[in-house]
Order: structure tokens, then C-alpha cells, then sequence
């Protein structure tokens, strides 16, 4: 798991280490001068007591002393030492009695003794009032009888009994003292000791993993520095040759911007050709129409040709009618006179005028009849023409319609010429304008592959700049792989 | 000038002329004839032998077995038995009968086909019939341009008929 650790986090880790163990130990000592602290409070809360004992000893002495010195001088400097004593009695006492909560045993002794010391105190107040009142005579004999050294006896007793319960309060309390001295002691010193050595360890395994880590890293850099100096070689030669290329490139792209231009106002001339042509074949659309307009007359007029021959063929045909009654009248004509001149025969002498006249009335039947015969001809003739007439009538008629028909078409591929052309002028603009866009286009193509010439130079010259650094790199991960592992490397 | 613009003008002057010339009385030596046409064959008949000349007339069908014969027709409120003209003379019967003859001496009338006109020769352009041409009912015949048209002897035809009708069973050949 720590071999995945970073280079901090390893240091942290160790100093982390060192720092609890610092801590552990300071903890631990605190722990110890506390108590040692404590214990030396304990000594000189015993002293004190064993101070204010010796004060209120003091000061029962001294109101005794002084009772009797003015007992027996009747000086009052006496009674204001004694008076003075008498405070320090009470306020000894209250210390000690303050000074001992913590001690049942002393406050039940200064319970006792504090109706001895009051008992005394009163025996000497009733011997001054008397020594006052009724001279040193009735004093000395008042403390005869009160028997005074008893009393302070007793109190010096209780007292002494007292110091001594602190005297050996003051031995437990100074040997703990010095058991607590002697355990911070060696905690101080055994913690020192393992500070140092936990310290030393982590900075062995810190030293010694990082040495690993780094040594491994340097190689890794080396290495790289390595690859890194091959990949800016190769780096370099590539800018180079990317250069020259795009030297060619450049010229190739000047020589296509020549051709787009060659190109742009060659759309242009096609543009302009196509507007002429879409013009022109308007003006065919227009001429076809036209034209279209003229056989439509034409076709009417061939059909009132028609109409006009069908009607010519029906009046040709009513006059073969009238022919055929013609003919009959001239065939019946033709009879009347031969049965006349068959009459006039047998008439005689006096039908021979009668003879005469059927047989010029025969005679113009046969020519009527003859006549007749030469109009049907004629008409059958002119019948035939106006059948041939209509055929060819209709024929060409036909050929109209079908003209018509090929100019409507005409006219529909003039109109597709038209569109057609419209669309490819329009394709023509659209390819001047895209013609100049790529030449606009091919400048900044142009421009850019300037740029990535100058590009390619600098990188070439960073190139370089990049395999002296490599060249740099690789030297110094070589120096510091022989600071880390001295006697490797070069 | 067109053709039918000449044809008129010919017509038209032919009428004047018509009407224009002096009336010339027939000539005693010439002959009127009839131009017909029996079967494909081109006949004359001589109109002195006829007393009429129909057309379109309505033949009823009769009962007998009379070679030739058609049925009845009437002629101006007389009736007449109409035969086939060329049955009659040995060629194909009619298969329609317009044309009607009416005979000069019997009430007798042959139907034929077609009428090609009338004719009017001199009589020396009769010409006589050869030993090869001669039939009972042919009495000579004409030069008529490049045809040789016979002329039909119809007194002798209806005197066959004559004698056919007084021996019905002698059978179709006259």
C-alpha cells in the first residue's frame, strides 16, 4: 500500500509517526509533571501546615509568656503582645483547621484542641482580670490554683501529635514526589530515545523507498529524455521536410488560385454566353409561338379548304343527280323521237317533216346524252379531285397537326432551352461565385500554409531547441540518479 | 383553253349548227336502224320492223312453257307478250330486261339489254351474209367503224314464234 503512496504523502506519513511518538511522550510527561507538580503542592501544603501548627504553638507560648510577664509587672506592653497572640491564635488555628479539611483525622484532633486552647486562654484572661482587679497576689494565687501547666501541656501534646501526623503526611507526600520525579525522568529519557529511534527508522524507510521511487523515476526520465531526444530528431526532421512540402504546397496552391481565376472569368464568359442564348431562345419561344399561332390559321383555313371541298363534292354529287335526270330526259328524248320517227314511217308521205323534226330531235338527245355522258366524266373527274383533294387536304392536314404538334414540342424544348439555360447561368453565377470564394479561400489557404511554414521552421527550431533540452534532461536525471545511488551512472 | 372548255364550245356549236343547217328530208334509199347489244354481241334492228320503242316497263310473269317468253306488258292500253330477245336467238338469257321492243305486225315485244343508239345507212351498206353467217333471223349485216353488227330479221323471228306457238312441244330450239 505505501509503495503507491506519493513523495508527501510518504513524508507526511513519517513525520506524522514522529510527531505522535513527540506527542505520546510529551502527553506521558505532562501527565507525569502534573502529578509531580501535585505532589510537590502536597509537600508544601504540609509544610504550611506544619508552619501555622508551629505559629499557633508560637502564639499559645507567647500569650502565656506575655500574661505572665504582666502577671508579674503589670506593664501593659504585656497585654498588647498578648492581645496580639490571641489573633495570631485564632487566626493559626483557622488556617490549619482550613489547611486540614482534607484530613478527618486532624480536624477531630483540632476539634479536641480547640476547647484546651479556649479553656487556657481563659485561665489566662480570668488571671489578668484579677492581677487587674485584685493585684499580683490574688493572681499568683488564682493561677496556682487554675494549674496552668497541665493545660499548655496538653496543648503542646495535641500540637505535637499534629506536626507529627503531618511529618509523615510530609515523608508519603516527598517520596511520591520523587517517585513521580523519577518516572518523568525516565519517561523523558526512554521517550527521547525511542523519538529518536522511531525518527530514524521512518527517515531510513523514507529515504531508502524515495531512493527506490526516485532512482526508478530518474530511469523512467532518462529513458525518456531518451525517447524524447529520438522523438525531437524526428521531430526536426519532419519540420523540415513538412516545410519543403508545404514550400510546394504553396506553390501548387498559387498555381491553383491562377487556375481559379482562369476558371472564375471563364464562368463569367459562360454566364454572359448563357444569358445570350436564354435571350435568344426566348426569342425562338417567341418566333415558335408565333409560328404556332400561323399554323393554327393554316389549319383552318384547311379546314374550310375541306369544308369547302366536301361542300364542292356534295354539289358535285347533287349535279350528277341532275345529270342522271339529264340523262334521263335525253335517254327518254332519244326514245320519243325514235318511236316519232317510227311513227313518221308509218305516217307516210305526210310524216316525212314529222321524220325530220324526231330525227333532229333524235339527233340533239344523242348529243344531250353525249354531252351528259362527257359532264358526268367531268364530273366524276372533279368528284375524284375533290376526293384527292380532301385525302391530300386531310393528309396535310394531318401534317399540321403533326407540325403543330413539333412546334408545341418545339416550343416546350424552347422553353426547356430556356429553363435550362436559366439554370445553368445561374449554375454559371453560382460557379463564378463559388469560383471566387475558393480563390478568396485559396488566399487564406494560401496565407494559412505560410503560416504553417513559419510554423514548421519554428518547430524545427524548437525541435532543436527540444533536443538540447532532452540532451540537458538526460544529464541531469543522470547526476541526480548518482546523488540518490552514488556509484551509478557515469 | 381546257378541255371541258372545248367540249362546251363543241356542244354548243354543235347545237347551232343543229339548228343552223337546212333540213335535209331522209333519203328513200336509206335505212334506220337500231343499235343493240345481244348478250356481248353488237345487233342492228331495222326500225321499220318496230312499232315502239320502251323502256322501264313492268313485265308480269305468266304461266307456260313458251321458250323465251317473259310474261305481259302493256303498251298504251294494249297487251303484248314480251320475249327474251337474245333466249330467242341462241344466247344468253337477260338477267334484266329494260329495253322493250315492240313489234310492227304483232302485238309481240322483245326485251334486250342495252340501247346503243340509232343509225341511219344507206341502203347499199347493207352488206350481204356469207354462206357462214347465215341464220333464219339474219337478214344482212353493217360495217359500224371496226364492229360487224348483224341485222336482226324480226318479221322472220316472229313468224317462228308464230309457228313455235301453233306447236308448243316442238321444244326451245326456234
Amino acid at each position: 500500500m505505501i509503495s503507491g503512496w506519493t513523495f508527501g504523502r510518504r513524508l507526511a506519513a513519517g513525520f506524522g509517526v514522529a510527531c505522535a511518538v513527540l506527542l505520546l511522550i510529551a502527553g506521558i510527561t505532562y501527565r507525569n509533571t502534573e502529578n509531580l507538580v501535585d505532589t510537590e503542592d502536597w509537600v508544601s501544603h504540609t509544610y504550611e501546615v506544619k508552619a501555622r501548627l508551629a505559629d499557633l504553638l508560637a502564639a499559645v507560648t507567647t500569650a502565656e509568656s506575655n500574661t505572665r510577664g504582666y502577671l508579674l509587672t503589670g506593664s501593659e506592653n504585656y497585654l498588647d503582645t498578648y492581645r496580639t497572640a490571641l489573633n495570631n491564635i485564632k487566626s493559626a488555628f483557622d488556617d490549619v483547621r482550613h489547611l486540614t479539611t482534607d484530613n478527618q483525622h486532624q480536624q477531630d484532633r483540632l476539634s479536641q484542641l480547640q476547647p484546651v486552647i479556649d479553656q487556657r486562654l481563659d485561665n489566662l484572661r480570668d488571671a489578668i482580670d484579677t492581677r487587674r482587679s485584685a493585684g499580683a497576689e490574688a493572681a499568683a494565687k488564682l493561677v496556682s490554683q487554675n494549674g496552668s501547666g497541665g493545660t499548655m501541656g496538653k496543648i503542646r501534646l495535641m500540637i505535637a501529635d499534629a506536626d507529627q501526623e503531618e511529618t509523615d503526611l510530609l515523608h508519603l507526600r516527598t517520596a511520591a514526589s520523587r517517585q513521580a520525579t523519577s518516572f518523568t525522568i525516565g519517561v523523558i529519557t526512554w521517550g527521547a530515545l525511542a523519538g529518536l529511534a522511531a525518527i530514524a527508522a521512518i527517515g531510513f524507510l523514507i529515504t531508502n523507498s524515495l531512493g527506490h521511487q526516485i532512482g526508478s523515476a530518474v530511469s523512467h526520465v532518462e529513458s525518456s529524455a531518451a525517447e524524447l531526444q529520438a522523438s525531437a530528431n524526428q521531430q526536426a526532421q519532419s519540420a523540415a521536410e513538412q516545410s519543403t512540402a508545404m514550400n510546394e504546397v504553396s506553390t501548387t496552391i498559387n498555381e491553383l488560385l491562377v487556375s481559379s481565376r482562369q476558371i472564375s472569368e471563364s464562368a463569367q464568359r459562360v454566364a454572359g454566353s448563357a444569358e445570350q442564348t436564354a435571350s435568344a431562345a426566348r426569342s425562338g419561344q417567341g418566333m415558335v409561338d408565333r409560328t404556332n399561332e400561323s399554323i393554327g390559321g393554316i389549319r383552318r383555313q384547311m379546314d374550310q379548304i375541306v369544308t369547302h371541298m366536301l361542300e364542292l363534292g356534295k354539289k358535285s354529287q347533287e349535279i350528277g343527280s341532275v345529270l342522271d335526270i339529264v340523262l334521263e330526259l335525253a335517254e327518254q328524248t332519244n326514245i320519243l323521237a325514235i318511236n316519232a320517227t317510227i311513227e313518221a314511217a308509218g305516217a307516210g308521205e305526210s310524216g316525212k317533216r314529222f321524220a325530220v323534226v324526231a330525227d333532229e330531235i333524235r339527233k340533239l338527245a344523242d348529243r344531250v346524252g353525249g354531252s351528259a355522258k362527257e359532264v358526268r366524266t367531268l364530273i366524276e373527274e372533279v368528284r375524284g379531285a375533290v376526293n384527292t383533294t380532301v385525302m391530300a387536304t386531310e393528309t396535310g392536314s394531318k401534317a399540321v397537326d403533326s407540325g403543330s404538334r413539333q412546334f408545341l414540342d418545339l416550343s416546350a424544348a424552347f422553353r426547356q432551352i430556356a429553363s435550362l439555360v436559366g439554370s445553368t447561368t445561374e449554375a454559371a453565377r453560382e460557379i463564378g461565385l463559388s469560383t471566387k470564394q475558393q480563390t478568396s479561400a485559396v488566399d487564406q489557404v494560401n496565407i494559412a500554409i505560410a503560416d504553417v511554414t513559419q510554423t514548421a521552421r519554428e518547430t524545427e527550431t524548437s525541435a532543436s531547441e527540444t533536443l538540447k533540452t532532452a540532451q540537458l534532461l538526460s544529464s541531469l536525471a543522470g547526476d541526480l540518479l548518482r546523488i540518490i545511488r552514488p556509484g551509478v551512472g557515469g | 383553253m381546257t378541255r371541258v372548255s372545248r367540249q362546251v364550245l363543241a356542244l354548243k356549236r354543235g347545237f347551232d349548227l343543229a339548228f343552223a343547217e337546212p333540213r335535209q328530208p331522209p333519203s328513200p334509199q336509206t335505212l334506220d336502224l337500231l343499235q343493240v347489244r345481244l348478250g356481248d354481241d353488237p345487233w342492228a334492228v331495222p326500225l321499220a320492223d318496230v312499232s315502239g320503242l320502251h323502256s322501264g316497263k313492268r313485265i308480269t310473269p305468266v304461266p307456260g312453257h313458251a321458250p323465251g317468253l317473259l310474261g305481259l306488258a302493256g303498251f298504251r292500253g294494249a297487251l303484248a307478250a314480251v320475249y327474251d330477245l337474245p333466249a330467242l336467238i341462241g344466247l344468253a338469257p337477260l338477267s334484266g330486261a329494260r329495253w322493250l321492243l315492240l313489234a310492227a305486225v304483232r302485238p309481240v315485244a322483245f326485251a334486250f339489254g342495252d340501247l346503243e343508239g340509232h343509225l341511219r345507212v344507206e341502203a347499199d351498206a347493207i352488206l350481204p351474209l356469207g354462206p357462214e353467217d347465215g341464220t333464219a333471223w339474219t337478214r344482212g349485216f353493217i360495217e359500224d367503224g371496226r364492229l360487224r353488227r348483224p341485222i336482226l330479221h324480226l318479221p322472220a323471228l316472229l313468224a317462228r314464234l308464230a309457228q313455235t306457238n301453233q306447236t308448243p312441244q316442238e321444244g326451245n330450239d326456234l
